[in-house]
């Protein structure tokens, strides 16, 4: 009964992607444990799980915090593998980061071969407007490009972080939603057509 | 008359006569207004020196030829006038005047001629009058001062009919002085206070010119008059004695010679004073008058007729004497009588006014002793259940303790009637107050049998409360008064009623508070059993070995969003044992403060604070605090019991309660909640140890994976559990037991954890080391995002601590992983490592047999890239068994990439380690960075 129960409650897995630095793991812990760690400790890589309630139904994310520093872009392959929604984090202050999120978003292209994958590009550290080095339009000209969603985030001050993986988990959900309808079609098809 | 005498008329004269004896003009500084005319007699012009005339007698025995040449001369005129009205002269007055540059005149002084008391020439010029004191003059000339000084001696002894004193004239000057007046003596003044006296007499016998021997001797004996004045004097007294002398003065002349003839007689020689002559005259006088009336007496018969009556009228009077005096001593005794009676009189009235006022206050002290009739009626008659009877009790009652009460000294207490009438009332009182004591102890059984038997009150299902006892305290509020009064008359019967009162409200209290805890009982074990595994160690693990379960989390996975003990009481009324608990806590506790006050405020046990009206109740004192306490506890002594069946997060409330109650000095309630309080942390010792226990017995072996073992996962539930309890007051004192408990218990759990891994390092066995790994780090990660999430300060060093324990077994974990497909390869270069660490050159490491180049090629050859491929597949194969179980494989992509990081860290080392120590042997790895990051690749997508 036990078992049944927990895979009865939906799990979304949210990969945070994105160069080393960029607050994906602030990002992360602000919205796991709403709080803010100001200081910087690279990410090997850690999974957190959270019960949370999305549109009045109960789910669970899990989340994949991955180090941005790898030196070898292929090791995350398996991280991609295993997701369905993508946080590709670059911060504003910082435009190589923001470059950076092209190869990531080929990567889990070519990783997945699969373009309409969740993904939601997040430009962290709004809180630091003052030194800003990529432009809100150009992040959204990107986004546009990419067909996704763009936000601006504030690790520190919570800015849209709730909003973002809940956006996120929307997307992902109406995806699953999507998919299972098409299996059950699939399959009725399939019934149909055997006799 | 003077004037006309006056030789010439200088001008110098007529501007004096002009400017102040003009014809009609008064004479202004004449003291007499209206007395007349003023004319000049004669004037002089003088000098006078600075001091105003001022010539001291010390000075003119050496000053006089000094005179003229002083420097400070004053220009006086001295001007003799005669005051007259209607041609009779009032006064002679000597002014000082002086010439104003107008040639008018001003008068500077005036005195009277008469003032004049001494003349004293000095040399020709200069002369010296003593008035008031000495003034030294100086004429122009020898001439003007002798026709003035002459002038001025004739009119003073025409208008004073003496003469002043005269020193150092010549005797020329003098008999001018003489010829042109009356004969006369010049004075010689003598100090003597009969000065005048004989003066005057001399100047009458003088002038009378009796005998000139007579005056010459009465000159001598008072002479200190200059020789040669009274022996000019002398000399020309007889002769010119005769020659002018108007009728008047012959008159005045003949009786003196009478007199000096009766003088004579008297044989008075000028030596004896006149009043002693006076004296003799009346003697004379009395004894001729004497001798006279003898004569007329003597000279008729009928005196002695007259004697003989004079006689009788004597004897007469004295008779009348006796009967006087007998009458005097009659009326003293009356008097002594009437005395005697009125100061009897007196006491009486003094008396009576005491006694009226011993009546009077008698009268007052009986009124205040006195109640009518009807107050004691009242008190035993008026019914005590209508407020209106009892306030007529009330008004009775204070009344009757007035009057006992009424200040009475110990004398007036004596008094019988005081006495009697006091005891009568103390009867009274007495009778009421039983009266009162069996009415109150009825009236409280009634009340409590009527809360006892009121079937509303029961407990009921849809509320879970005690009711409270508004019904009695309103009903007995009416009495308050007279509990006062009783407290006050019969302080022992005042104790007792209120142990009736406690022992009939007691049975009310035990009955509702059991009912309520049973049916809160009730509610609670409803559920209490169901649920208490999901968070207690001790059930949860014995129901654990009951199923015997390998992974705890079957039973626990019916975790929904909401813990279960949120549920709320609506839900199928259960509540959870410490909301229970509050809830149990906020019934009975404002009972009983609600009590407590009640007892305080009905017996009158609290003292009255009138100035400082704070909220805090401060009872009167120990005794009747420990009254106070007894009472409580009478009514309360069942509860502790009651509540000791309760569960841990009571403590909390009890703490708060307690906290809440410590300020307004509820004392019983306080100590009641202490000892719940001992007892519940004594409970909780126990539980706490309990749990301890089981998490130690727990059987955590290498042998099998468990996952995640039942105790860490038990511990966050275990923790929300309390901390929900907890949720109050972080200043409770429960706070820091808590936090004890949590570290005893977390340190436990980690022993308990790690011991696996100890025990698993030490026998070499792959399978039970990896486990140990496996389950460390599972724990380990479990217990760091599990506590991380309920932001539990005082865990945060054991997450920390968890944290590195889960970072060190992970890289284990890896390491030992990756030994599987590199086997050999890592043995051969962990050899080479070691030794480049001992032995230094890289190019020695080609000699060794064991590491030459073919050993190498032989090595590398052993791994293909194609093996490495399977390896890893088998690799990931294996991991993702160790992982997928746990927790829907979370950790397995963190766990694969710290082995994909160690392969490809393996594969640097490898690389590095042949271009140090084989630079020219031109070998390298069959297998490439790329190829294995291909293979991961491909793996990635092969799943």
């Amino acid at each position: 009964m036990g078992k049944k129960a927990k895979q009865d409650l939906p799990l979304h897995k949210v990969i945070m992607v994105g160069s080393g630095g960029v607050g994906k793991s602030a990002l992360t812990l602000q919205y796991m444990y709403g709080d803010f760690v100001e200081e910087y400790d690279p990410t090997k890589a850690d999974s957190y799980r959270k019960k949370i309630s999305l549109d009045g139904q109960e789910c669970q994310i899990d989340i994949l915090d991955t180090a941005g520093q790898e030196e070898y872009a292929a090791i995350r392959d398996n991280y991609y593998r295993s997701g369905e929604g993508f946080l590709c984090v670059f911060s504003i202050c910082e435009y190589e980061s923001f470059a950076h999120t092209q190869d990531f978003r080929d990567q889990i292209s070519r990783v997945l071969d699969d373009d309409s994958i969740p993904f939601i590009l997040v430009g962290n550290k709004a809180d630091l407007a003052q030194i800003r080095k990529v432009s809100e339009e150009e992040a959204r000209n990107r986004a546009r490009e990419w067909n996704c969603s763009y936000y601006e985030t504030s690790a520190k001050t919570r800015l849209n972080v709730n909003e973002v993986y809940t956006d996120l988990m929307r997307k992902i959900k109406s995806r699953k939603d999507a998919n299972k309808e098409k299996e059950n079609k699939a399959s009725l098809d399939y019934l149909l057509q055997d006799p | 008359m003077a004037e006309n005498r006056q030789p010439s008329l200088d001008p110098e004269r007529q501007l004096i006569v002009n400017s102040l004896f003009s014809d009609g003009v008064e004479d202004p500084t004449s003291p007499t207004h209206g007395s007349g005319t003023e004319s000049l007699i004669t004037y002089c012009k003088v000098s006078e020196d600075g001091g105003g005339g001022n010539s001291p007698t010390a000075d003119r025995s050496f000053g006089i030829g000094k005179m003229n040449s002083k420097i400070d001369v004053k220009i006086r005129y001295l001007l003799v006038t005669i005051v007259s009205k209607n041609g009779k002269v009032q006064k002679v007055q000597l002014h000082k005047a002086k010439k104003n540059p107008n040639d008018t005149f001003s008068i500077g002084r005036t005195w009277q001629l008469e003032q004049v008391r001494k003349i004293e020439s000095v040399d020709n010029i200069t002369f010296v009058i003593t008035i008031s004191k000495p003034y030294c003059w100086t004429t122009d000339s020898q001439g003007e001062k002798k026709v003035f000084l002459s002038q001025l001696l004739k009119t003073f002894k025409k208008h004073t009919k003496k003469l002043p004193k005269l020193i150092n004239f010549d005797s020329e000057a003098l008999a001018e002085i003489k010829s042109t007046s009356t004969p006369i003596k010049p004075v010689v003044q003598n100090d003597s206070d009969s000065y005048s006296v004989a003066a005057s007499l001399q100047e009458r016998l003088a002038s009378a010119n009796k005998s000139s021997s007579s005056l010459k001797s009465l000159n001598q004996k008072n002479g200190r008059s200059t020789p040669n004045l009274s022996s000019g004097a002398q000399g020309s007294e007889t002769n010119s004695i005769h020659h002018t002398e108007d009728n008047e003065l012959k008159e005045e002349e003949l009786s003196l010679i009478n007199v000096g003839e009766l003088l004579n007689d008297f044989d008075w020689k000028g030596s004896g004073n006149a009043a002693a002559l006076e004296e003799r005259l009346l003697n004379e006088l009395a004894a001729l008058e004497a001798a006279n009336i003898h004569a007329m007496v003597e000279s008729d018969d009928r005196i002695h007729s007259v004697i003989d009556q004079i006689d009788k009228a004597i004897t007469e009077l004295d008779n009348m004497d006796q009967w006087l005096s007998l009458y005097t001593a009659e009326l003293n005794s009356m008097g002594d009588d009437i005395h005697h009676i009125e100061s009897q009189n007196r006491g009486l009235q003094v008396q009576t006014a005491n006694q009226k006022a011993l009546l009077s206050e008698l009268d007052r002290l009986i009124q205040s002793i006195t109640l009518p009739e009807e107050v004691i009626q009242i008190l035993f008659k008026e019914s005590m259940d209508t407020i209106q009877g009892v306030q007529n009790i009330e008004h009775a009652a204070a009344e009757i303790k007035r009057v006992l009460e009424t200040p009475l000294d110990e004398n007036t207490r004596q008094m019988m009637a005081v006495k009697e009438k006091l005891e009568a009332y103390r009867l009274h009182c007495n009778n009421f107050c039983s009266r009162f004591y069996e009415y109150m102890r009825i009236m409280f059984q009634f009340q409590a049998e009527t809360l006892m038997n009121d079937k509303s009150r029961g407990p009921r299902h849809n509320s879970l409360t005690i009711q409270d006892h508004e019904s009695i305290t309103e009903n007995l509020s009416k009495y308050r008064g007279l509990s006062l009064w009783m407290k006050e008359m019969d302080p022992k019967r005042h104790l007792e009623i209120q142990s009736i009162y406690v022992i009939s409200k007691e049975s009310i209290y035990k009955k509702e508070a059991k009912a309520y805890l049973s049916q809160m009982r009730h509610l609670m074990s409803k559920r209490e059993l169901a649920e208490e595994a999901s968070y207690v160690f001790s059930a949860a693990l014995n129901q654990s070995h009951r199923t015997s379960l390998s992974y705890g989390y079957n039973w626990l996975t019916s975790e929904s969003l909401k813990p279960p003990w949120e549920f709320k009481d609506g839900g199928g009324g259960k509540l959870p044992p410490e909301e229970a608990f509050d809830h149990c806590l906020q019934t009975i506790v404002p009972l009983m403060v609600n009590e407590q006050n009640f007892i305080l405020d009905f017996f009158h046990l609290e003292k009255k604070k009138a100035e400082n009206k704070k909220e805090d109740r401060s009872i009167e004192d120990n005794k009747t605090k420990k009254k106070l306490t007894e009472h409580m506890e009478k009514f309360f002594s069942f509860l502790p019991e009651e509540l000791f069946s309760q569960v841990i997060g009571m403590i909390v409330s009890l703490e708060k309660y307690m906290h809440a109650n410590e300020k307004i000095a509820q004392d019983f309630v306080v100590r009641m909640l202490q000892q719940v309080r001992l007892h519940c942390l004594s409970r909780f010792e126990i539980f706490i140890n309990e749990q301890l226990k089981a998490i130690e017995e727990t059987k955590v072996t290498s042998k099998k994976r468990k996952g995640i073992v039942i105790f860490m996962r038990i511990f966050p539930r275990f923790v929300e559990r309390i901390e929900h309890s907890m949720i109050e007051d972080e200043k409770l004192e429960m706070r820091r037991i808590v936090n004890r408990a949590y570290e005893r218990i977390v340190k436990t759990m980690f022993e308990c954890v790690e011991a696996i891994a100890k025990d698993a390092d030490s026998p070499v066995d792959d399978k039970e080391q990896l486990n140990a790994h496996i389950m460390t780090l599972e724990n380990m990660h479990y217990f760091y995002s599990e506590i991380r999430s309920r932001r539990i300060i005082i865990l945060e060093p054991f997450m920390r601590y968890a944290k590195s324990s889960y970072d060190k077994h992970m890289d284990a974990y890896a390491r030992t992983m990756v030994r599987r497909p590199f086997g050999k390869m890592l043995e051969f270069f962990e050899g080479i490592e070691s030794l480049l660490r001992t032995n230094a050159a890289p190019e020695e490491v080609g000699f060794r047999i064991q590491f030459n180049k073919s050993a190498l090629k032989k090595v590398i050859s052993q791994y293909p890239g194609k093996e490495i491929k399977k390896g890893l597949e088998s690799l990931y194969k294996r991991v993702e068994k160790h992982f997928k179980e746990e927790e829907g494989g979370r950790l397995l992509q963190v766990v694969w990439h710290a082995i994909e990081e160690e392969v490809i860290r393996s594969h640097e080392r490898f690389t590095l380690t042949i271009n140090r120590c084989y630079p020219d042997a031109n070998i390298t790895l069959e297998f490439s960075m790329d190829d294995l990051l291909g293979y991961f690749s491909e793996i990635a997508r092969s799943h």
